[in-house]
């Protein structure tokens, strides 16, 4: 049966409220922003530079996506794939 | 030499497990709570030494307490009560007996300071874990199947190997060791198949959820727990534990990220949290040591709590894909909230127990320079949004609902199980110095300061943001995604049955090759000796006297000519 409960908005459509999507970005820049006024002691140099995490964290979620779709592209079978 | 056996932590386990057996309604329930605090009341009894006996010629040593064993002792018996109480209603008295025995070994594990006491707790867990997955009903056996034989094929790898190290060095007691022998290398691949390393890290997401919404609970606490915690004790700063570790740590995001059944997914989230474990265990340094300490003590709890969220939606829901379920958050908000919390801590997010125990494991790396460790550890540490630290609860909890389920938070032991463990996970994370005291080395780390906190928001903030703008490449999709578990449930199965075809055209063609040949013997038999063949038949007697005197007369013929 399908939901018919149109009054009991859910958080996720909160969340994708204009609104709440444009205070996300905002927290976001001011993470990076941030950066300008806590000093970071890196180990290897780049740790330390403006934005790092934040651009790290990005690129490394992202290219963890990358291979999920790659190796979900190949290794993807149905569910019963082992039952006989 | 100042305690004795009688008051080990597993013994009252063991004690625990025998009474279940006996009890019924209330005594039962009493049993269930009480057994599990007194093994933890016992833990912090345990004077620091050993107790040592000599077995058969060998020096034993059934418990060696120390800081990291009264830490792991501690948390077992803690996670054990949080299990149970989870339990309370669990009706199946196999299960629960089975899994006070299990937490009994796991104790057993932790205070054993030689091999051969480590391997009959080792063999204990295996036996008894097995029997809480086969409970996990008749979708259960083949799993448990295949789970039993892995961890007998690990326990023949480390049986083998201490049998290998004990008659080369002549101790059986557990040391720091280097893996400069086959029998270390045994030994060594023996704790990691309990570990969950590859390549038979497959039986994690095969065993676990199979398991019925009780089971994984204690199921995802001990085995690869315990594993850790014997690498730490024998193999310290090994370094191809850094990249079995990062392996792991990997394997387990992509493949919970590709995953649709929640139980599966939180499979390979434990996997790749031990990978990072395993990583810390090889860069082997004090402070790397603590943090593996520490997290394994984090993780036992946020790990627990999220399995204890995903079993309330099991069994309030009976679903477990989670194209079938979303906006579980309306209907049950504190498993919910739970879920959160649990996210949040295996995310490593400031305030949590995750946050203060896996920093520690990162710096150690980036203290030693070990640069592409240090790299793909920040990485999987941004990756947890991609499993239990955001895609789980976004898509299980705050999706719109597909349908609507007439549910409600679980019944109250479990719902007071949760939160238990959640407000664990929070009070870790607000005061971690009542953690770090317990941890085996003196520790000068400092985990909230403004850059490690800032760091640690922005790597999870812009992870978070890439899954938001990915968010259509992530739904949940039915289907499995083929493990290396494929190598012995297909390939396996493929040369196994071709062996079997090649061996039994084989049998048949030697039967009726043989078959034949006796047959033509017998017609051969026949032609002669039967009763028409010349040898059988009667012959008249007048044939008989003119061949008598053929032959005479043959005779003198031959003899006068000579």
């Amino acid at each position: 049966m399908r939901d018919t409960r149109k009054t009991s908005p859910t958080l996720m459509k909160t969340l994708a409220g204009k609104d709440l999507r444009k205070l996300g970005l905002l927290v976001l820049a001011v993470l990076v922003l941030l950066d300008l006024a806590v000093a970071h002691h890196g180990y290897f140099g780049i740790d330390g530079t403006f934005g790092f995490a934040a651009w790290f964290g990005a690129l490394s979620c992202f290219a963890l996506i990358l291979l999920a779709l790659a190796v979900g592209s190949i290794l993807r079978a149905p569910e019963g794939t082992y039952d006989d | 030499m100042t305690t004795s056996l009688f008051f080990s932590p597993a013994t009252a386990l063991l004690a625990g497990a025998l009474a279940l057996l006996f009890t019924t309604g209330i005594a039962r329930k009493a049993v269930l709570l009480a057994f599990p605090l007194l093994a933890l009341v016992l833990v912090w009894q345990v004077p620091t030494g050993s107790v040592t006996a000599n077995y058969l010629g060998y020096a034993l040593i059934p418990i060696r307490a120390d800081d990291l064993a009264l830490l792991f002792g501690a948390v077992f018996a803690l996670a054990a009560f949080l299990g149970t109480l989870y339990a309370l209603d669990r009706s199946s008295t196999l299960e629960l007996t089975s899994a006070l025995v299990y937490a009994a070994g796991a104790l057993g594990v932790v205070y054993a300071g030689d091999w051969i006491t480590l391997f009959v707790w080792w063999e204990v867990m295996a036996i008894a874990s097995t029997i809480i997955v086969v409970c996990g009903g008749e979708k259960a056996h083949g799993p448990a199947f295949r789970y039993a034989l892995i961890h007998f094929l690990g326990g023949v790898l480390l049986m083998a190997g201490i049998a290998g190290e004990i008659a080369m060095s002549g101790s059986a007691t557990i040391t720091s060791l280097k893996p400069d022998s086959w029998a270390r290398w045994l030994i060594l691949a023996g704790l990691l198949v309990n570990v969950g390393a590859p390549p038979f890290w497959a039986w994690v997401s095969d065993a676990y959820p199979a398991s019925s919404w009780s089971g994984m609970v204690f199921l995802s606490v001990f085995t690869t727990k315990t594993a850790v915690y014997v690498l730490m004790r024998a193999f310290p700063g090994v370094e191809v534990l850094v990249w079995v570790g990062l392996v792991m740590a990997i394997y387990g995001i992509v493949y919970a990220a590709l995953e649709n059944d929640i139980r599966r997914l939180l499979a390979f989230a434990i996997v790749s949290q031990m990978g990072i474990k395993v990583a810390g265990v090889g860069i082997g340094t004090p402070l790397a040591l603590n943090g593996v300490a520490a997290h394994s003590a984090a993780a036992v709890i946020y790990t627990a709590l999220l399995v204890m969220v995903a079993g309330s939606v099991l069994r309030q829901t009976g679903k477990t894909r989670l194209n079938e379920l979303s906006g579980l958050a309306d209907a049950m908000p504190l498993t919910a909230f739970a879920c959160m919390i649990g996210a949040l801590a295996i995310a490593a997010f400031p305030l949590t127990s995750g946050f203060v125990s896996k920093s520690m494991i990162i710096e150690a790396a980036a203290k030693e320079h070990l640069a592409g460790a240090w790299i793909l550890l920040m990485a999987v540490s941004a990756g947890a949004v991609l499993h239990a630290g955001l895609r789980l609860p976004w898509l299980l909890f705050f999706g719109a609902p597909k349908e609507r389920l007439h549910v409600s938070d679980p019944p109250q032991a479990m719902r007071i199980a949760m939160a238990l463990a959640a407000v664990l996970c929070v009070v870790v994370g607000i005061v971690p110095d009542g953690l770090y005291v317990l941890l085996p080395h003196p520790v000068a780390y400092v985990p909230y300061t403004a850059s490690h906190i800032l760091v640690q928001i922005q790597l999870l903030a812009f992870a978070a943001l890439v899954v938001y703008l990915m968010r259509d490449w992530l739904q949940p999709q039915r289907g499995i995604t083929l493990d290396l578990d494929w190598l012995y449930r297909r390939l396996g199965a493929w040369i196994a049955r071709g062996f079997d075809d090649i061996t039994d055209r084989g049998w048949t063609r030697l039967v009726s090759n043989l078959n034949g040949k006796a047959a033509r013997l017998h017609e051969l038999l026949l032609a002669y000796h039967g009763p028409t063949g010349t040898f059988g038949r009667t012959w008249p007697t007048g044939t008989m006297a003119f061949w008598t005197t053929f032959l005479l007369g043959a005779f003198l013929l031959i003899a006068a000519m000579g």
